[in-house]
């Protein structure tokens, strides 16, 4: 369309200047827009560079991590069911409990007994490994070793003895529930010990 | 007289890209934003597009098939740019898009960047009223005296599709503005 034939169809039209619209800009705008643009930029590249690309993930991660979920999900909801208290539990506990104490103390009582029963033993079996090391010879024997030497030992507490120990030395003895079940009384054992010559005990084992 | 051959290559290249962007820059930042600016209206929301649309092209340039001239080509994202903004704040505000226009040209007058008179408010409010393609049509050929081969290139559109858009457009301003004058 030319400029004639405008002045034919809008004449009200081509009064107003096409190059006066109206609109203004902020002074030095067009000095500034390049540096502006390249600030975007850069701080766009920043962002990007920041947006997780130092991090890494396994390979086939994501294509795996529905499935790692869900076994999670599994896993949890077996172990809901599985930790299920029992009607009553807090109810019946601590009679429980009590029972298990009670229980306890006639197996520590037992253990004692035992200990104080082996322990001739395993003092023996101690001094014999410790003679044998020391001299370093084959021929120590309990004939070579003087029931002096030893009471000195044990006076001079040169041995330590614990349960462990004596578990070592005598791996074949097992405590039988019925053994559990007599009761000796601490008379009796000191009796026991008084009346058995250890040194007679010692060259039997 | 632009090489573009020259500027593009130069923008593809690393070395030169800078410079020849800020050359760039130059040569079409003003064209741009009266273009952007006809179709937002506000200042700031101007501002922006024109940035975003030189950072597309700062991005994009690689792709560019040289199969249209540059000028076009950065015309159209520009226009594409302005068009989808304008759209997602219509949408945002939960109005139509002539709607939303016809509020901004409405309240031209008491923007601080703008400074026509009442005739040139009427003349905003009366291309507002036309559908958003014959605004672009309109804008590009009075104000910007584009030819319509450079239009067409730039809006994708025939040449008579072109001239039939402009010529109704002509007419219904000029129908807008006998009105508001009688």
């Amino acid at each position: 369309m030319k400029k004639n034939s405008l002045h034919k169809i809008a004449p009200k039209l081509i009064e107003i200047s096409p190059s006066a619209t109206g609109f203004s800009i902020p002074d030095g705008y067009f000095q500034s827009i390049e540096d502006a643009v390249f600030s975007k930029l850069k701080a766009e590249s920043f962002s990007q560079s920041n947006n997780n690309s130092s991090f890494s993930i396994p390979s086939n991660y994501f294509e795996t991590v529905e499935d790692i979920v869900i076994t999670k999900l599994k896993a949890e909801s077996i172990q809901e069911e599985n930790s299920q208290i029992p009607d009553n539990y807090f109810d019946s506990v601590e009679p429980k409990v009590f029972e298990k104490i009670h229980r306890n103390s006639n197996l520590i009582s037992l253990k004692n007994n035992v200990i104080k029963i082996l322990i001739p033993f395993a003092v023996a079996a101690s001094l014999l490994l410790i003679f044998i090391l020391k001299t370093n010879t084959s021929k120590v024997t309990f004939d070579s070793l003087a029931n002096d030497d030893i009471e000195q030992f044990i006076e001079n507490d040169l041995i330590s003895i614990n349960t462990e120990n004596i578990a070592t030395a005598f791996p074949e003895i097992e405590l039988t529930t019925d053994f559990i079940q007599e009761t000796i009384s601490n008379d009796e054992l000191l009796n026991y010990l008084n009346r058995e010559n250890i040194e007679e005990l010692l060259y039997e084992n | 007289m632009i090489d573009e051959k020259l500027l593009v290559e130069q923008l593809k290249n690393s070395n030169t890209q800078e410079t020849a962007f800020r050359h760039l820059m130059s040569l079409y930042k003003k064209q741009l934003y009266w273009h952007i600016r006809k179709i937002v209206i506000s200042h700031d929301d101007t501002d922006d597009i024109l940035q975003n649309t030189f950072i597309k092209v700062f991005k994009n340039i690689h792709s560019f098939n040289e199969n249209s001239k540059l000028y076009s080509w950065i015309y159209r994202i520009a226009t594409n740019e302005a068009i989808t903004f304008i759209k997602q704040k219509a949408s945002k505000q939960h109005v139509d898009l002539s709607e939303l226009q016809y509020k901004l040209a409405d309240n031209l007058s008491s923007d601080i960047y703008y400074s026509g008179d009442e005739i040139q408010q009427l003349l905003q409010k009366a291309i507002v009223s036309l559908p958003y393609k014959q605004q672009l049509v309109f804008n590009m050929k009075y104000f910007d005296a584009m030819k319509y081969s450079e239009i067409s290139e730039i809006l994708e559109t025939s040449v008579g599709a072109l001239k039939a858009s402009y010529f109704h457009a002509v007419k219904k301003i000029e129908e807008s503005l006998k009105n508001i004058k009688s």
